[in-house]
């Protein structure tokens, strides 16, 4: 049974190794000081999608909301093997995950019956950590998060593994239904997904990307369905630890080490 | 004079232990001449629910259906949308358990209300109700305001406050929800495989985990050895648990624990996001790692670049002596 | 997460700033004319190249074959019942090259290939080797031989097995060394028989040739497509390397694979002695040029693409040494703080980088070469081609002494604990012996590119850069420092001209050593007029090259061979 997928992708700061404040005077972001990625959590939703269109087939459409510099994760999409991809032309950066569910939800009703969205479910930090289950509220669909693998799509179900505190859950869940998918421990191993394909990348780099305006999908104006402002950010003082090298050759520097660790003790 | 609503999931009988801290900030957040409602959904879940009044509810209400034994999102969440429909609470609390995360997101996306995950605290005066995040990876800290006064529903993070005490004269009678679950056609958990929770990580001082990196349950031995000579607990990444090396009460991170011991050893522990997020903050860090690259060492106060099968031996040995 | 193309800074530095996009794109596509030609302008073709430089190649090195190289190292290839079984690990990398659609680089778009230059073709093959040298004699030698069946071999055979390489289903091996012929590839005894009834024909199908014979340390040997260089012609009448042609086998029960050799490095990769029983083949190109022509033409590809390996090969070992060197403390610091522990970081470093710039202006040439070629330029691919063929022998042979020196201070670096299979430069200094030795010994290169360099084939490219006009004064200054050593090895070119060929040979790597000194310094100066890193890169270089320089003038005019013989 061919499976039909919507993948939800987002680009998204990397906060990993961030040196020195990221903030100016104001509070805001200073431009420049962070880069941008494709959230790591949806290119494991694409690969879970690209896996069920390996082994069952079916076609995938990876939706992104953003300005069209801002979507490049869409075309990357393409390259990795995604059938079709859609912009929604909105600023992404003013809207909350609420408002973002709201268009994506309007968008993913105009593509052809898809069985199955997918998504990452968060970053661990919380940022756009709400898309999924906002989604599937709004689609009113069934959802289930921090899933590793989707193991089987058949009959009108799908057959999905949920990490959840202190082990696994087996679920089983209706089509269509929105998937949010974990850090994903994929089988391959390390646990990257796919890279691109070069034969498709030559192939879809001018590939036109359709797009959805907010009016196309109802929504007159997109930033009044925000629930949420931010009305202070302040930077947070690092850290200061202080480290050492301990060489493990060096029997009286482990003593010193354990000495100083289990003082008191 | 505030309202506060807290979403007590409840597991095998007990009260997760991050909804007793949701106890303790709705309380406060109420004030004393306000009102602390809290619900239970479950399986069987009402005899245990009537304990929150002695953790400071002043109403306690439960969804018991035996369908509701496994968490669903579908269901779940038009249930207690229902009910916080009716309660109409200035703020609602949920654990940050992967349960947690995920109903409160949901229920936010049902009622268009102000959703914040993982948040480390929350404002309430007058219309204003805000929710606080450190995030960027602990670089920033962010006010998350409620817009046009909407309930501000929120997932709290592990140790953004103490938990409640438990009073056992507080005592009531635990309420039936009105609102209907909705079963139909919905998801439904085929199978757990969840480990029982054997040892008490939280309450460590010195704990000892070990990674992927430690390379066989056959080496595990040294993790053992070295967690009996300093009488420590045993921690482990999820890798660990996924190899079966070790039962899931270990994991540390996550989908784990969040702990907070005097000292943390880190072997083989290369120190994934995943896994940093529960241990970071512990007194003194010791990583002992192969690769002098492995993220682990920038949050570690002693960086040990070896092998822990060289390594350790030598610390039991000082241990010893 | 790591890339290994944009991680490698020097190198995405050379592709996105040094090569001479306009002119090379100009040469190879036909932008606006060829139907199939996917690009709408230069830019677009540049950025497409660097882009997949970056994705998939670099991804893939760094996140899938960087990893599992030691195991790759570790679980070598074994032979079963005639039959190879590469390692689990190379057979994944193997289908993520496939999947990628990245093993068919530079095969012709309508053969289903990407039709790249060989610039970024080599540019990949650097980053593959990177993180596993073993998997470049897939990824790395396929290009070669696709290469050869595309310029010279019939369309049907072209129809046949290209498609086939491009997606990877097919991937290749050249039987060119026998036991008793390996650098002299003259010697070579394997028979090839003509067809019966029909002469010399060159039709696959009623044409098909039998060949028999062994061959020996041919890597992939248990590959789908073989080129075999075979004695056709009887040698009574045409001996030597005039009787051999060559041919296109694919893999059937007449090939037997008979052992696969066990190795000090490349576990990866299968070296196979093959047995040819009368077994078909198709004949490529005309009766008699296999060696001139043909296996000349093939070594080239090849010889670059060993450069790559080589220099992809250094790169893991400055990136493993400097890493140690940073996180290794001895009394008290880091051992890179240590006046020789630091020299040798920064020596390292440089010839690192010297070696990667002859090694992308080669290949820049290369393409050029190719490109004149297509177009029937015949002035311009005369020129280039002669370039071409004197500057590939150099650029693999200093890549690959380079890289061995590198590996070689690298475990210098790491002490004790470099000497150790826990630490991944064990692997890297076992790996990287055999650059220098196959596709022709350095000795090979060397004694190639003397009589051309004689020739002054190569002064062209001495002079352009002399002559550039240079606005920086610093630039300027240190380029008039390289006229003494400039004018020291066009004395020493003179001084060979009429000197006796034992001589010349016994000196020949004294004067090639000289001309990539000067010439390296040249190209690293024009480095530093777009990076200002290059100027202190190429000021260590001169400051090392001035006295080496004068020393191999020395030894240029005073050689002799004094044997050393303790029984006389």
């Amino acid at each position: 049974m061919s499976c039909n997928c919507v993948v939800i992708v987002r680009e998204v700061w990397d906060t990993r190794d961030l040196i020195g404040s990221i903030l100016d005077e104001a509070g805001h972001i200073k431009p420049g000081a962070l880069q941008t990625r494709f959230e790591p959590e949806d290119l494991n939703a694409l690969e879970v999608a690209l896996r069920i269109k390996d082994q069952q087939g079916g076609k995938i459409t990876a939706i992104a909301v953003g300005a069209p510099r801002g979507v490049e994760v869409l075309r990357e999409c393409l390259y990795r093997g995604a059938d079709a991809a859609v912009q929604v032309d909105a600023d992404a950066s003013v809207l909350d995950d609420r408002a973002l569910s709201v268009l994506l939800a309007a968008a993913v009703k105009k593509t052809d019956a898809p069985d199955l969205v997918l998504t990452g479910t968060s970053v661990v930090d919380g940022e756009n950590a709400m898309l999924g289950a906002m989604l599937a509220a709004e689609l009113a669909w069934d959802h289930v998060a921090w899933v590793d693998a989707v193991e089987a799509v058949a009959g009108g179900q799908a057959v999905v593994k949920r990490a959840i505190e202190m082990g696994y859950e087996t679920v089983q869940t209706p089509l269509p239904s929105v998937i949010s998918i974990g850090v994903a421990l994929l089988e391959d191993d390390p646990r990257s997904p796919r890279p691109a394909k070069a034969m498709l990348k030559l192939k879809m780099k001018k590939t036109p990307i359709p797009v959805l305006t907010p009016a196309e999908l109802g929504v007159a104006d997109p930033a009044a369905l925000v629930t949420t402002r931010v009305t202070r950010r302040e930077s947070v003082p690092p850290r200061v630890i202080e480290s050492r090298q301990v060489d493990p050759e060096d029997v009286a520097a482990l003593k010193t080490m354990l000495n100083e660790v289990l003082k008191g003790k | 004079m505030a309202k506060i609503a807290v979403f007590a999931e409840i597991e095998d009988g007990a009260i997760h232990d991050i909804c007793l801290q949701c106890m303790s900030k709705a309380r406060a957040l109420a004030g004393l001449d306000g009102r602390v409602v809290a619900l239970a959904a479950g399986r069987g879940v009402s005899e245990t629910a009537a304990k929150l009044f002695g953790y400071g509810a002043d109403e306690v209400y439960a969804a018991d259906h035996a369908a509701l034994a496994g968490y669903i999102s579908r269901p779940f969440r038009t249930l207690t949308a229902g009910w916080l429909v009716e309660q109409a609470p200035a703020a609602a609390l949920f654990p940050a358990t992967t349960l947690g995360l995920d109903l409160a997101a949901s229920v936010a996306g049902v009622l268009s209300s102000a959703g914040v995950l993982y948040a480390d605290d929350v404002r309430l005066a007058g219309d204003d109700r805000t929710a606080r995040r450190i995030e960027f990876d602990r670089k920033v800290v962010t006010d998350y305001a409620a817009a046009d006064g909407r309930m501000l529903i929120i997932a709290l993070r592990d140790g953004a406050a103490d938990a409640a005490s438990f009073d056992a004269g507080r005592t009531g009678a635990v309420k039936a929800v009105s609102v209907a679950p909705d079963f139909v056609g919905a998801a439904k958990v085929l199978k757990r495989d969840v480990a029982k929770k054997t040892i008490n990580l939280k309450g460590a001082r010195v704990i000892v985990a070990g990674g992927a990196g430690v390379g066989s349950l056959e080496n595990f031995s040294w993790i053992r050895d070295l967690a009996s000579a300093l009488g420590a607990e045993i921690g482990a990444t999820r890798a660990v648990v996924d190899a079966g090396w070790l039962p899931a009460d270990h994991q540390i991170g996550q989908t784990g624990a969040t702990v907070k011991p005097d000292l943390y050893i880190a072997c083989g522990i290369s120190g994934a996001v995943q896994h940093r997020v529960g241990m970071q903050d512990s007194g003194k860090i010791i990583a002992i790692n192969t690769d002098p690259n492995a993220p682990i060492f920038k949050i570690a106060h002693y960086r040990i670049v070896g092998d822990l099968k060289a390594v350790i031996p030598k610390l039991i040995q000082l241990l010893k002596s | 997460m790591p890339n290994f193309y944009t991680d490698n800074r020097d190198l995405a530095f050379i592709m996105e700033h040094l090569i001479d996009w306009d002119a090379l794109i100009a040469m190879k596509e036909r932008i606006g004319e060829d139907s199939d030609c996917p690009y709408g302008s230069v830019e677009e073709a540049r950025t497409t190249y660097l882009e997949m430089l970056r994705d998939p190649v670099g991804e893939l090195a760094a996140n899938r074959f960087a990893p599992r190289a030691a195991e790759v190292d570790e679980q070598g290839c074994r032979l079963e019942n005639g039959r190879v079984i590469l390692s689990e690990p190379t057979e994944r990398n193997l289908k993520d090259l496939r999947d990628a659609q990245l093993m068919g680089m530079t095969i012709p778009r309508r053969y289903g290939g990407l039709q790249f230059p060989e610039t970024v073709y080599t540019a990949a093959i650097e980053v593959v080797s990177q993180a596993d040298a073993s998997l470049m004699n897939f990824f790395g030698l396929q290009g070669g031989i696709a290469e050869t069946i595309a310029e010279f071999a019939d369309e049907s055979l072209k129809e046949q097995y290209l498609p086939r390489m491009s997606t990877g289903e097919f991937t290749g091996a050249m039987a060119l060394t026998e036991p008793d012929a390996g650098s002299d590839l003259a010697a070579v005894q394997t028979r090839a028989k003509e067809p019966e009834g029909a002469t010399a024909t060159q039709d696959p199908v009623t044409g098909l040739w039998k060949i028999s014979g062994t061959k020996r340390f041919i890597t992939n040997g248990c590959g789908d497509v073989i080129l075999v260089l075979a004695r056709s012609e009887d040698p009574a009448k045409k001996g030597g390397g005039r009787g051999l042609s060559f041919f296109l086998v694919e893999k059937n029960p007449c090939v037997t694979v008979r052992r696969i050799e066990h190795k000090m490095g490349i576990h990866g990769v299968p070296t196979c002695e093959l047995a040819f029983d009368e077994c078909p083949a198709y004949l490529i190109g005309t009766r008699g040029m296999g060696l001139a022509r043909y296996t000349a033409w093939l070594m080239l590809a090849a010889r670059l693409a060993i450069g790559a390996q080589a220099q992809g090969i250094a790169q893991a070992a400055l990136v493993e040494a400097l890493k140690y060197a940073d996180e290794r403390e001895q009394f008290g610091r880091p051992i890179r703080q240590f006046a020789q522990v630091a020299a040798m970081l920064s020596n390292m470093r440089m010839y690192t980088e010297a070696s990667r710039a002859l090694l992308y202006k080669t290949c820049e040439i290369v393409d050029l070469h190719q490109g004149a070629e297509a177009r029937g330029l015949r002035e311009e691919a005369k020129r280039y081609g002669r370039m071409a063929e004197a500057l590939t022998p150099i650029a693999k042979y200093y890549a690959t002494e380079i890289a061995n020196r590198v590996c070689y201070d690298a475990i210098q670096i790491h002490g004790g604990n470099g000497y150790m299979k826990e630490y991944p430069v064990e692997r890297l200094y076992r790996d990287v012996r055999i650059t220098n030795i196959y596709e022709g010994t350095s000795q090979i290169q060397i004694n190639w590119a003397l009589p051309r360099l004689l020739r002054g084939d190569l002064d062209a490219l001495i002079d352009e850069e002399m002559n550039r006009s240079v606005a920086d004064p610093e630039i300027a200054e240190q380029r008039g420092r390289v006229r003494e050593p400039l004018a020291l090895l066009r004395e020493s070119q003179q001084f060979l001209q009429n000197a006796d060929p034992e001589y010349r040979e016994l000196v020949a790597p004294h004067l090639v050593d000289m001309w990539v000194d000067v010439y390296v310094c040249l190209l690293l100066l024009r480095q530093s007029e777009k990076w200002d890193y290059k100027k202190t890169v190429a000021h260590r270089f001169i400051d090392l090259m001035l006295p080496r320089v004068r020393m191999n003038r020395e030894y240029v005019g005073h050689s002799h061979l004094i044997e050393l013989n303790p029984k006389a």
